[in-house]
């Protein structure tokens, strides 16, 4: 996909129809935006949300989206719309879309009339614009291209990317990579081929005729109806939870920009407490981990140096007599009669005084299995009997760690208390009201959380039962001609089914390990810490690691750093994406070119950061909109950036014409 | 053993007939969203009665 040009007209903060043209060749796809604080950058994203999916970004509204001065020249009960428009290509397609939204004006004020109209249209091959009609859905159509929920990758606020980079983001990258490369393909055909076997099974039913098979058939469209249930349920806790999840982060967001310096400093400890507590919860895990290593490896055998002294006697006592080890072995008597002659020369004829005494060494002799195990223990034990110290100093340490980073954590939660009692008792009435509501959402998200829990277990061992019905359902065996047929059906289904997750599981590993290798490579063109590293978890957690360390102490975030892990997440996923399209490997489910349209890329990131991410940012995506404050636009910035961009903006505020005239932006694109 | 390698393993598990038919059925999905069909189950069930005489 590739952005070629936005228009807005009496949109927000923009007057009249103000246009920007993206650059898109190869050498120079940077378009910069620069505006000064207030003037609408931020607007500028929601003017691609209003259009793709018909929402804005808090804290604009929609029913506030007619610019003023375009509403002051009209009269009273007259009507006027608040649009943008997008012109891009995707797939050799040239595409249009337009969402309007009407406004009346009555007593002085806007007020919205109607639905938004959406069109949506392509250029045909004999050059003319075709729009989709309404029964090809419009308002989906871009769903196809960019889902709505994952918009927030392509075209986002460099400020608050950071969570990507938390074990929160886990959801949102999986999400992310099955989309974006198209390996939803697969779960959409496992849906199919599920569906397809359920109604093969009802087919069966009616072919019967025994007590087991009904029994068999029933149990399994009971077990289909409690896994629904349970699915519907997971999906709506998850919703609750993301809801529940950004209405904490907006919370948060105002306390942090609040302009009570005290306010925001509670606001900032609190999160750097969370943060803190986050990291101690990895440490205990990772202690109780060891400890639970140690005692399945260990400590058995501690368990037997209670009996060391009785086994150690035994075993000295069988030394002392020379029965262990022993001084001639079995095997050693057995080939000498075997060879018939002794070490010492003499004939060993069978049935001589000679064979019978060399014979009778038999009864002293030892084996060599067991002599070999006698050396084994001997060690063995002497190794426990050495290291006994070792272990319980060990253990002991592990014990005395956990309970000090337990005790650590407790301290913190208490005083993420306090300050939510501080906040609570504030005498700004608004921040109580926050503050209570806050408390509020922790508590219901701590239930979502227990409920999801517990119903993730639930569907797993439901999952596992449904394997085992269709294992039975299948062996069942029929008279009836069609009943067999149908059974063929159903058992091919259930081999496609079985393919299709091999499948699947093979592409989602395959291309979390090459994602893996490509955020390392970009992070490393970013990031100055050489000793930093980013991973993408079996867990599709994305973590930044320090090299220098080991086990959880390694894993290490700031916000920068969160900031640029996100980035090198996010440049990866689109350059991978871009380079598959040709794949041989994924050509079924090659994703495709995405843009990235950012709002302060440089945000939270110190000088040597912003000029690597400037440096680096045209490289990342075919298409690069960056939105930038006169501020970020530093010389490190610039210096670094200069040779990739192709257009530049700038944005600022009008003349006003009279008294009556409401401040308002205009873009003028500017030479550089 | 690489990536390619791997997949061909996973493949060679399942009889041809079961592949050729896998492959056809993802065919039909992906030729079937762009039509907006809302009955590709429907549909994907001749296709397997068809084969699977």
């Amino acid at each position: 996909m590739i952005i070629k040009k936005l228009n807005m007209k009496n949109f927000y903060r923009f007057d009249g129809c103000q246009t920007i043209e993206f650059s898109y060749d190869n050498d120079k796809n940077v378009t910069v935006i620069r505006g000064e604080n207030g003037t609408g950058k931020t607007t500028i994203l929601s003017a691609f949300y209003w259009t793709f999916y018909g929402d804005v970004e808090a804290p604009l509204e929609k029913d506030k989206m007619l610019n003023d001065n375009a509403l002051s020249k009209i009269n009273e009960g007259e009507c006027i719309f608040a649009e943008t428009e997008v012109e891009f290509s995707d797939d050799s397609t040239e595409y249009y879309i337009c969402r309007k939204q009407k406004f009346k004006k009555i007593s002085s004020k806007a007020h919205c009339v109607g639905e938004p109209i959406v069109k949506v249209g392509y250029l045909a091959e004999n050059g003319n614009l075709v729009y989709l009609s309404d029964n090809e859905e419009p308002e989906d159509f871009f769903e196809k291209i960019i889902p709505k929920n994952l918009r927030g990758l392509f075209f986002f606020d460099g400020e608050r990317i950071n969570k990507l980079a938390q074990v929160d983001g886990r959801e949102e990258i999986k999400e992310a990579i099955l989309n974006i490369l198209g390996l939803t393909k697969l779960e959409e055909m496992g849906g199919h081929l599920d569906r397809m076997h359920k109604d093969y099974v009802r087919q069966l039913k009616k072919y019967s005729n025994d007590e087991r098979a009904q029994a068999i058939n029933e149990e399994y469209q009971s077990n289909d109806y409690e896994i629904k249930k349970l699915e519907e349920e997971h999906k709506e806790l998850k919703e609750k939870l993301k809801n529940t999840t950004n209405s904490i982060e907006a919370i948060d967001r105002y306390l942090n920009e609040h302009n009570s310096g005290t306010v925001k400093a509670l606001q900032k400890e609190r999160e750097n407490l969370s943060s803190d507590i986050r990291r101690l919860e990895n440490s205990i895990a990772g202690i109780i981990k060891e400890f639970k290593t140690n005692v399945s490896k260990e400590f058995k055998n501690y368990l037997i140096l209670k009996s060391w002294n009785s086994i150690n006697t035994l075993l000295e006592e069988k030394r002392e007599k020379g029965e262990l080890p022993s001084d001639i072995k079995a095997q050693f008597v057995d080939d000498l009669l075997d060879r018939g002659s002794c070490i010492c020369g003499r004939e060993l004829p069978e049935g001589s005084q000679e064979y019978l005494t060399v014979a009778n060494l038999r009864d002293v002799a030892g084996r060599v299995e067991l002599d070999d195990a006698y050396t084994r223990i001997t060690a063995y034990l002497k190794n426990c009997h050495e290291n006994k110290d070792d272990f319980y100093s060990n253990i002991e340490y592990l014990s005395k760690n956990k309970v000090e980073a337990e005790d650590d954590k407790h301290k913190k939660d208490k005083r993420i208390k306090e300050i939510s009692k501080i906040l609570k008792n504030s005498d700004e009435e608004t921040i109580k009201i926050k503050e209570n509501l806050r408390s509020d959402l922790i508590s219901m998200k701590t239930e979502y959380d227990k409920r999801l829990g517990k119903v993730e277990g639930d569907l797993k061992d439901l999952n596992k039962q449904k394997e085992a019905l269709e294992k039975k359902l299948d062996a069942l065996e029929y008279e009836n001609e069609t009943a067999k047929k149908i059974q063929l059906w159903s058992r091919t289904i259930s081999d496609l089914g079985k393919l299709n997750k091999e499948i699947r599981d093979f592409f989602v590993d395959t291309t979390r390990i090459n994602l893996d290798r490509k955020i390392k490579e970009v992070f490393k063109n970013i990031s100055r810490k050489e000793y930093r590293e980013p991973i993408l978890t079996e867990k599709f957690e994305l973590k930044i690691i320090s090299t220098l360390k080991t086990g959880e102490d390694a894993e290490v975030l700031s916000t920068g750093e969160g900031q640029i892990t996100s980035l090198a997440f996010i440049g990866s996923l689109v350059s991978y994406s871009r380079e598959k399209i040709n794949s041989e490997l994924i050509s079924d489910f090659a994703g495709g070119d995405f843009p990235i349209v950012m709002d302060s890329p440089f945000g939270n990131l110190d000088e040597v950061h912003t000029s690597h991410v400037a440096k680096g940012i045209g490289e990342l995506a075919s298409q690069v909109v960056i939105i930038v404050s006169d501020k970020q636009w530093s010389s490190e910035v610039e210096e670094n950036i200069f040779n990739r961009v192709g257009k530049m903006y700038k944005m600022e505020d009008g003349e006003l014409e009279n008294d009556n005239t409401k401040e308002y932006t205009i873009i003028r694109e500017v030479a550089f | 053993m690489d990536q390619k390698e791997k997949l061909k393993e996973i493949m060679s598990k399942y009889p041809e007939e079961t592949i050729g038919l896998y492959k056809k059925l993802m065919r039909t999905q992906k030729e079937q969203n762009n039509k907006n069909n809302t009955k590709i189950k429907e549909y994907m069930m001749g296709i397997v009665q068809e084969v699977i005489e």
